[in-house]
């Protein structure tokens, strides 16, 4: 069923991650793989059903929470590198869900993120950002954290709590449902785009290319119809989808991947009405449309769109920290007269670029040599 | 008469280096004053600091002329190493014609001459400069490897010539240099063409050789094989290079790390030492660390390997690979590094020492020798442009020696 050359994983990470997907679990498809870590080992009980559960930071916090310290959360993450290591080695994309402000996730995020990126894995992460009334302070951590993220994080979707809330009067725990309604549909119908093998279903490279050109931004939106007029309920509830709402989202899009999920009395004329309904006009946007027929969703139709607000060129790590435009060197040849990249080590003299290879960065790094300690 | 004194200046990313020395009439060396400066404002064989540059080469002009107690004169011999240097291999001809102006006849004197006239004008683009044009074999009649066709019969005579050329701009702001010191830069030769004459032997070029100088910011190289060079070129990589990486991945500072490489460092993994601890005392605000001997000679054998690989490879592009049973000699300031002759030869897979400079006295050869190798080679070569100009019609016997001394337009 699924290819078993690409694999996804989804990870929870810290208190909010843990809670929203042991939340998403009951609504999964089978062959989605969860994992959780933090280091409070309570919310981690609440997880016992998930398979791969990372209980780290023994040493720091004594199975408690990082008590909302940033530091604490990194520490323990990198601690605990090698049990991360084992769990991410393999992965081609990893799903964290997260949330921002607290302290485990906050700090072990970036972590997280660079390893999957040493093993090569596209990373999307669905970042839950704190209330407005939790105060500023833990919404500066979070958008420091943002910042953090985004050096190391291919793409990241922002759900601001507030967002995903229904309106007026709900409960409490009707508003926790809600958000993990909200991840859950995200998760499992990107999941299934990938996985299933659709009539024409989204291909792992052009996620790829989505979440390596979105600049580490992007929105998303799911909806589900069913019955009659499906179609033109579909495409009014991704246009009013909460992340999405506030804004010309689709319009202004200049990157857009569209996943429709349908039974088997899906009609071509639907699809073209979907894509059609959602897709900004104009030759800019890059579109990706990705068609997938679920036998058991006769009647309904779903759809699910990333959106990348804008559209650059990728940023590699450049070895010192730091990131820079993939192309830069890559199209040394032609450029040479305009655009010399400068070398900050040595005193801003002429990068030296052999075979599209900046052979001013440390060779035991391109090389991977891993460094006896 | 005396033997007229020559200057040569090396311009380095490390340090600037003026040698004098006068050339004796058997072809000895005899060096009158040496001048050495920490060089400042130069990157990668490149000026970044015009004004910190000439400070230091007057500063090493001094030391030289106070060490010999001769003043250098007028004009000096510059070895330009770096410039991205490259080099082509291309051919050139005219057609032979005999005394009644009909194609087919007897090549000439004047035949060779204006072949080699032709071939030498092979245009170079806008951003680069000739270097050396330095001629090889010549072709008659499409047979090749013909050393002198003078008197044979042909319908066309064409010589075979190997162009080193550099990035313009970088040689001429070495020559602007100069001339502001101010002294008259009389010609501006490789450096990596200076330290093969330094240290080749015929013989090493007969059966084929590969010199490489592994200097401070950049890394020259030159090929020969049967007598004739081949293939050169300059890479910018250098020590430079190994000191960065090793404050990268040690998280020193660059003297520390410079201080590390010198004392400690190998270009190969040494077994018996790899569990050794250095320790690198505190200073300032540094509180002093302990490195392991295998972490630092891990960072410098990549960097090194990777260096040598990049020769290699272009060696094999050339298919040059399988002619270098005259060995890899290694000259420059990094082939003072440890283990460095040891890893050329496993990385070329052919014998590797570490140049020694021949007939050359008043130099402590042995030691100094790798360093100096540039400016000795320079020193050869402006030797050998001063005994070309009185003597423009020389017998074929001394146009063989020109071969390798090269002459250029």
């Amino acid at each position: 069923m699924i290819d078993s050359s690409k694999k996804i994983l989804i990870l929870g990470l810290g208190g909010a991650g843990c809670n929203t997907i042991a939340g998403i679990v009951p609504y999964a498809v089978e062959g989605m793989e969860f994992a959780v870590a933090d280091c409070d080992f309570q919310t981690l009980e609440t997880c016992a059903h998930i398979e791969h559960r990372l209980a780290i930071g023994k040493a720091f916090t004594d199975g408690m929470g990082a008590g909302g310290d940033i530091e604490i959360g990194r520490r323990c993450a990198e601690n605990a590198s090698s049990q991360l290591e084992i769990l991410l080695s393999g992965v081609d994309l990893l799903m964290v869900i997260t949330g921002l402000g607290g302290g485990f996730g906050t700090g072990a995020s970036p972590v997280v993120a660079r390893m999957a990126r040493g093993f090569g894995a596209a990373t999307l992460f669905f970042t839950v950002l704190p209330f407005p009334f939790e105060g500023p302070a833990v919404q500066n951590r979070a958008r420091t954290a943002i910042r953090r993220l985004r050096t190391y994080a291919d793409a990241i979707v922002q759900m601001p709590n507030a967002l995903i809330q229904p309106d007026g009067e709900a409960l409490f725990k009707d508003s926790l449902e809600r958000s993990n309604q909200t991840l859950a549909a995200g998760v499992s119908s990107l999941w299934k785009l990938l996985a299933r093998p659709g009539i024409c279903n989204l291909d792992f490279v052009s996620l790829h290319t989505m979440l390596s050109y979105c600049d580490a931004f992007c929105r998303f939106s799911c909806a589900a119809a069913a019955g009659q007029g499906r179609v033109d309920h579909l495409i009014d509830a991704l246009r009013t989808h909460p992340l999405v709402a506030d804004g010309a989202v689709f319009e202004n899009a200049s990157g857009m991947i569209v996943g429709i999920t349908g039974g088997e009395d899906m009609k071509l004329s639907e699809i073209q009405q979907i894509v059609e309904g959602v897709a900004p006009e104009g030759e800019e946007c890059w579109l990706k449309t990705g068609v997938v027929i679920d036998p058991s969703s006769a009647g309904s139709i779903s759809a699910i769109i990333l959106a990348a607000e804008s559209w650059k060129e990728p940023l590699v790590d450049d070895g010192r920290g730091g990131l820079r435009p993939a192309s830069g060197i890559g199209k040394q040849g032609e450029l040479a007269g305009i655009l010399k990249p400068r070398s900050r080590t040595f005193g801003g003299a002429e990068r030296t670029i052999w075979k599209g290879e900046d052979l001013d960065i440390p060779t035991y790094i391109r090389w991977k040599i891993k460094l006896p300690k | 008469m005396a033997a007229p004194l020559i200057t040569a200046l090396e311009i380095g990313t490390t340090t600037v280096k003026v040698l004098m020395a006068e050339v004796r009439e058997d072809g000895g060396l005899m060096v009158a004053g040496i001048g050495e400066c920490d060089s400042r404002g130069v990157r990668k064989g490149e000026i970044v600091d015009f004004e910190l540059a000439l400070d230091s080469v007057r500063r090493a002009m001094e030391t030289a002329e106070s060490s010999s107690n001769k003043s250098i004169g007028e004009s000096i011999y510059l070895a330009a190493s770096g410039g991205r240097a490259e080099s082509l291999l291309f051919a050139g001809g005219i057609p032979v014609l005999n005394e009644y102006d009909e194609p087919g006849g007897e090549i000439t004197r004047d035949d060779i001459e204006h072949a080699l006239e032709v071939a030498r004008k092979i245009p170079v683009p806008e951003d680069r400069i000739r270097l050396h044009t330095l001629q090889q074999t010549f072709e008659v009649d499409g047979r090749s490897g013909i050393v002198n066709p003078e008197g044979m019969l042909a319908h066309e005579l064409r010589v075979g010539m190997v162009l080193i050329h550099g990035q313009r701009a970088v040689v001429e702001n070495l020559k602007k240099l100069t001339e502001s010191v101010p002294v008259v830069c009389a010609d501006a030769a490789f450096g990596g063409f200076c330290s093969a004459l330094a240290v080749l032997s015929p013989e090493q070029k007969r059966s084929g050789a590969v010199v490489i100088d592994l200097g401070g910011g950049t890394t020259d190289y030159l090929v020969c094989n049967a007598g004739l060079i081949k293939l050169s070129g300059s890479i910018a990589v250098g020590g430079d290079h190994v000191t960065a990486d090793i404050c990268s991945g040690l998280s020193l500072n660059r003297r520390q790390a410079e201080a590390l490489k010198k004392e400690s460092g190998s270009a190969v993994i040494n077994r018996l030492k790899r569990d050794q601890n250095i320790s690198i005392p505190a200073e300032g605000g540094f509180s002093g660390r302990v490195v392991r001997t295998a972490t630092l000679h891990t960072i410098i054998h990549a960097r090194m390997e990777e260096t040598f690989r990049l020769i290699a490879d272009r060696i094999e592009q050339n298919g040059l690979s399988g002619v270098l049973s005259g060995g890899i000699i290694l000259t420059g300031g990094g082939s003072a590094l440890e283990g460095v002759a040891d890893l050329a030869q496993q990385v070329f897979n052919a014998p590797a020492h570490i140049g020694c400079i021949h007939n050359c006295i008043g130099l402590s050869t042995k030691q100094e020798g790798g360093r100096f190798a540039a400016v000795i080679g320079c020193v050869r070569y402006a030797a050998g442009q001063l005994k070309e100009e009185p003597q423009v019609r020389a017998g074929w016997r001394e146009w063989l020696s020109r071969l390798w001394g090269g002459k250029r337009d």
